[in-house]
């Protein structure tokens, strides 16, 4: 759970950064249109919210906030160093760990 | 002050760090290991390891020994055998503050051979192992960061434009700079969060004047009021006998509603002795500061203590905030790579400093305000990881029967620490302090794996994997992997030693 | 770099003498910052354990705990005010008002 709860976090940051022309550029091979940022910006906004409904569905009012304050921090580190290291790869990790996260979610672990 | 707002904060971020820097890195490192303080006291007392789990407590066996060791002590308590942690701890307290402990084995109640654990870095944390006077440090080091965290904000005027940029190619102080700017800014919240409420702990220490106008100044009925707990003044008549201290824990849990984790007698040679049970704060983020008293030569229920009111239980949530032992090992997990976060700010942000002043660093020497600024990076940043896997090791290599082997460990990790110190400092004027300590530190971290299996039978890896126990593996796994980044930080220090030494650089005179 | 340039400058320029007022200045602004701060601080905790309308513990937790906030702010206020006299006189000015409110009721600062 908090994998996938990571993941989504993961996900977000990633969408909100694409919403700026400049990491964009860095990451994706074609340029996008400001509309297309736009939506980009709140895909991930939604999915910083969604993430907090399944951090506080998981572990109720006083525990989810603190898990997906920190799941957000460490997630925000995690992609900017993605980014910065693997720009045209970043997003296939971030798959990776996404499909990583759904498995070991089905597998009970 | 400067001609603007953004110059001065900046000059305050810059001197409230650098003054602070090298303590404040101690404190988190101390912090972030301290997360895993209980998996690490467990880790580091193989005697009790492969043997089954009981949850039998064993208070009157503890409080036995305390008797032979400290019979009129100001209290003695001890906790139970956890999940986190399988060994008995038990303590003794003088009137004079001095304080002892011994560690038993859950099953047969004897002692075990002694060792500094993960709390020796949970007690550097808060105090420095210093006293009162250590934690006073402590406290003014982290209102210094909350003021550094402040003045960095207000500086940092592309917050939320750079908000992901991080450019390592860039070289020098720019990727230093991005580096310190992404862990200080993505990690804010942490940041904030950790300082403020690591000084509120400290409150009752600081700030008197509320004590003064609402009490008097009479501390202890402030937190006699606040939390409830109970006293009873000595009658100067020994006691003459003690009431079996396990035979009321069913009754206290029973009150509680939740399970003992310690127990404690208060004045045990005097008639007016109060058994006091507790418990863990592992179910909410608050600490639970309940407690139930019994008569100590009947067993008579005296009191329990009332729910918190809002303001006691505030102040409980704060603290149980930053002392992360609620949520189980996931958000002790995050909160290391939040503290690991921390340390690597703190650290790029002193390598800013010198990197922006480069040219004056290298024309200064070796016996220069700068020449100790480079001196004091390498070895508290370089030095304290090697002490703290040093420990770790010299757990595993000091023979079992030493006495006082809790102090042995902990003079290996100051004389480490030391000479790490002396070694970095003088290795510098060859730009390889770094590359030799990173480089050292993870020889030592990769070599704890093998020196565990070398000398204990039930507590290395091809013992704990097979058993199913996560904790005791993780503290190798993790040995192994901060292994390989500390190897992957010393061969980035020697490629730039490297580059640094193929460009002309002013020499000495 | 200018860093560069600068500094090349400053190597060939004679040594600066030290010179004490812009060094009186900082001291006075640090000292502010961590003596008049914590007055102030002091001054605040006592005056909001007086009006605070909460139990006597829980104004007492209350007020101490805001104080270290107030304390950081005013360090930074020590920093920005337009003088070292400035960073002073205002937390000093503030701490003994709120103390001496404070000390002007004490049955009120003392209720249960």
């Amino acid at each position: 759970m908090l994998l996938s709860g990571f993941c989504l976090t993961l996900w977000a940051w990633c969408l909100l950064s694409l919403g700026l022309e400049r990491h964009q550029r860095t990451v994706l091979a074609t340029p996008w249109s400001p509309a297309q940022r736009r939506a980009a910006r709140s895909g991930g906004w939604a999915l910083l919210a969604l993430a907090l409904a399944i951090f506080v569905g998981w572990r109720g009012w006083e525990l989810g906030p603190v898990l997906w304050a920190s799941a957000l921090m460490l997630a925000a580190i995690a992609w900017v160093l993605l980014m910065t290291l693997l720009p045209r790869g970043s997003l296939a990790v971030c798959a990776a760990v996404s499909l990583l996260g759904l498995a070991s979610g089905w597998l009970g672990a | 002050m400067k001609d603007s707002l953004i110059k001065s904060m900046a000059w305050l971020h810059t001197w409230a760090g650098l003054v602070v820097g090298w303590l404040l890195f101690v404190i988190f490192v101390g912090g972030t290991i301290a997360c895993f303080d209980a998996e690490l006291d467990d880790w580091t007392r193989p005697s009790l390891h492969g043997q089954p789990p009981t949850t039998q407590t064993q208070f009157d066996a503890a409080f036995a020994l305390s008797r032979e060791r400290a019979p009129d002590a100001h209290a003695w308590w001890a906790h139970v055998s956890g999940p986190r942690e399988r060994g008995i701890e038990s303590y003794t307290l003088l009137d004079d503050g001095t304080q002892s402990k011994v560690v038993l084995d859950p099953v047969s109640g004897e002692p075990i051979p002694g060792t500094a654990g993960g709390e020796f870095f949970f007690v550097l944390h808060y105090n420095l192992h210093a006293g009162t006077l250590g934690m006073y440090l402590v406290g003014l080091a982290g209102m210094l960061m909350m003021v550094a965290l402040v003045a960095g904000v207000l500086i940092h005027k592309r917050i939320f434009k750079d908000f992901f940029t991080f450019r390592p190619r860039a070289g020098g102080q720019r990727a230093w700079l991005d580096g310190h700017n992404v862990t200080g800014v993505l990690g804010l919240p942490f940041h904030l969060m950790i300082a403020y409420t690591g000084v509120a702990i400290f409150t009752a220490s600081y700030m008197f004047g509320g004590i003064n106008a609402a009490y008097g100044g009479d501390i202890e009925h402030f937190f006699g009021e606040a939390g409830d707990y109970y006293h009873r003044a000595e009658t100067g008549q020994p006691l003459r006998q003690l009431h079996s201290v396990d035979a009321l824990v069913a009754d206290a849990q029973r009150r509680m509603g939740v399970r003992v984790e310690w127990a404690a007698i208060e004045h045990p040679a005097d008639s007016s002795a109060v058994i006091a049970f507790g418990t863990d704060h592992s179910r909410r983020v608050a600490w639970d500061m309940q407690q139930v008293y019994y008569d100590a030569a009947t067993g008579a229920f005296l009191h329990q203590t009332a729910p918190p009111g809002a303001g006691y239980y505030t102040y409980s949530w704060l603290g149980g905030l930053h002392m992360a032992q609620f949520g189980g090992s996931a958000l002790r997990w995050l909160y290391f790579l939040l503290g690991v976060a921390g340390c690597v700010m703190i650290a790029s942000g002193m390598q800013v400093w010198v990197a922006k002043r480069a040219k004056k660093v290298a024309q200064a020497g070796a016996l220069s305000g700068y020449g100790l600024v480079l001196g004091l990076n390498v070895g508290v940043v370089a030095g304290m990881p090697l002490a703290s896997a040093a420990l770790l090791l010299a757990n595993r290599l000091l023979p079992a029967t030493l006495p006082e082997r809790a102090a042995a460990e902990i003079t290996v990790f100051c004389a480490v620490w030391a000479l790490a110190t002396v070694w970095g400092a003088w290795r510098t004027r060859q730009g390889l302090g770094w590359r030799d300590l990173f480089g050292l530190t993870a020889l030592a971290l990769f070599a704890l794996p093998w020196v565990n299996l070398a000398t204990t039978t039930h507590s290395h890896l091809l013992a704990t994997i097979p058993r199913g126990e996560r904790s005791l593996a993780a503290v190798d796994l993790s040995a192994l992997a901060f292994a390989a980044a500390f190897a992957w930080l010393a061969r980035r220090s020697a490629v730039r030693a490297r580059a640094g030494a193929s460009q002309p650089v002013p020499q000495e005179a | 770099m200018s860093t560069a340039t600068s500094a090349n400058a400053k190597a060939t320029r004679p040594a600066t003498p030290f010179v004490w007022r812009p060094r009186v200045a900082v001291a006075a602004r640090v000292l502010a910052a961590t003596v008049a701060g914590y007055f102030f601080a002091h001054g605040l905790t006592a005056f909001l354990t007086l009006v605070l309308p909460f139990a006597r513990a829980d104004r007492v937790i209350a007020a101490s705990m805001f104080a270290f906030v107030a304390w950081c702010a005013v360090a930074i206020y020590a920093f920005a005010a337009r003088s070292a006299w400035r960073a002073w006189l205002w937390p000093v000015l503030g701490g003994a008002a709120l103390l001496g409110v404070t000390l002007a009721f004490p049955q009120f600062a003392a209720r249960a």
